[in-house]
């Protein structure tokens, strides 16, 4: 479990287009509440690699369209990670823009 | 095989021993299949994402029903009740649940269905169990000696667990120098407590604390079986009370500490140990 241990605190991302067409951050914590850790969700320690991505991107498409809402057309996945000084936690709420690193793994994957 | 192997593998050992343990053991599980019950849903059914994608998962009222049916049965082996049919039941479905999701995998999910099928084998039931309180011969809470092999291969499993974690950790570099202890401490599965010991250790900390990590996994596996035990344990007591108070590993450590606490120490009183026989002339 801890493979990725370092002072880089990261967390998982979804961005949506939206049949109205807006864009905008997806509230994964409607799917996923389970806590991996102290400060880090189940969803947050999801593998790294383009095929656990896409099928996540599938997956967030799938259980977003079967509820009411606009329909979700695309979506995006980003891996958010920022340092965090020795010796104390740091949310990414607490951390100037700037500073937080993004990394796309998907790029608007379209919906079926 | 010479009288002393003889003897390691199937010579008499306290049936209390693995009763106690298998009651602790159940109390374990349970304890875990209770945090798992307000996520089941997410944790174990078809509505959820796991990983690998598209494997079988039940609908959410089945992961729930599934995951009570662990929760009763693994309670029922703790408590010892039918105990073998349940604790068949309880790796049954510890099994089914722990397989649909490998995010976030836990090495005790694989650790517990080892355990639970030597147990499976075993005369577990034979104390602190109310099987033995209501059966005919009435051996409660402290049975007679049984065969030595059920134990054996669990201490066996606990002490090659030690070992090739720490065959690992010699081969992935980084524990010598403190380097890979230091970024655990600091990372995101580091408690308040490991974040704050990570701050306020000296330097040359890290590479002691390294080096004695490495050489407790290394060294640990085989003085549990000589008579070093007692320093092996309290070792083993001390490492693993250290990595629950600065890590965040879920139940593993209690594991570890009742394994090292009941499996590789009798806890028999000697008043109530079988009197040897004498012959009088």
């Amino acid at each position: 479990m801890f493979y990725r241990s370092s002072n880089r605190e990261y967390q998982l991302g979804a961005v949506g287009r939206f049949q109205d067409g807006a864009v905008r951050e997806i509230d994964l914590g409607r799917w996923f509440r389970r806590r991996a850790g102290l400060r880090t969700r189940r969803i947050d320690e999801l593998r790294r690699d383009d095929w656990t991505m896409l099928s996540f991107a599938d997956f967030l498409c799938r259980v977003h369209n079967e509820n009411a809402g606009p329909r979700l057309q695309a979506v995006s996945i980003l891996d958010r990670s920022w340092i965090r000084p020795a010796g104390r936690w740091l949310a990414m709420e607490q951390v100037p823009p700037r500073e937080i690193h993004e990394k796309v793994w998907v790029q608007a994957r379209l919906c079926q | 095989m010479s009288g002393e192997s003889e003897d390691f593998w199937h010579g008499p050992a306290p049936a209390a021993r693995l009763g106690l343990y298998r009651l602790l053991f159940g109390l374990l599980i349970f304890a875990e299949v209770l945090t798992w019950l307000p996520d089941t849903r997410e944790l174990f059914s078809n509505a959820a994402f796991h990983v690998p994608a598209g494997r079988w998962a039940p609908s959410p009222g089945a992961a729930l029903a599934l995951c009570l049916c662990l929760a009763t049965s693994s309670l029922f082996l703790a408590i010892g009740l039918r105990t073998k049919t349940f604790l068949f039941c309880t790796l049954l479905f510890w099994h089914a649940l722990v397989s649909i999701d490998t995010t976030n995998e836990r090495a005790i999910h694989s650790v517990a269905q080892v355990i639970m099928a030597i147990l499976l084998f075993s005369r577990c039931d034979q104390a602190y169990s109310l099987d033995a309180w209501l059966g005919p011969e009435r051996e409660f809470p402290l049975p007679a000696p049984s065969c030595s092999f059920p134990l054996r291969l669990l201490q066996l499993e606990v002490a090659q667990i030690y070992f090739f974690s720490g065959v690992n950790k010699a081969a992935t570099g980084g524990w010598l120098d403190g380097s890979t202890l230091a970024a655990i401490l600091n990372s995101r599965w580091s408690t308040n407590a490991g974040l704050a010991l990570q701050a306020a250790l000296p330097d040359w900390a890290f590479p002691a604390l390294g080096t004695s990590t490495l050489a407790f996994e290394l060294l640990a596996p085989f003085l549990l079986f000589t008579r070093a035990r007692p320093w092996a344990v309290a070792a083993a007591l001390s490492f693993h009370l250290g990595i629950q108070l600065c890590l965040y590993v879920g139940s593993l450590g209690l594991h570890f500490i009742l394994a090292v606490c009941v499996l590789f120490t009798d806890w028999s009183r000697p008043s109530l140990t079988k009197p040897e026989l004498t012959v009088i002339k």
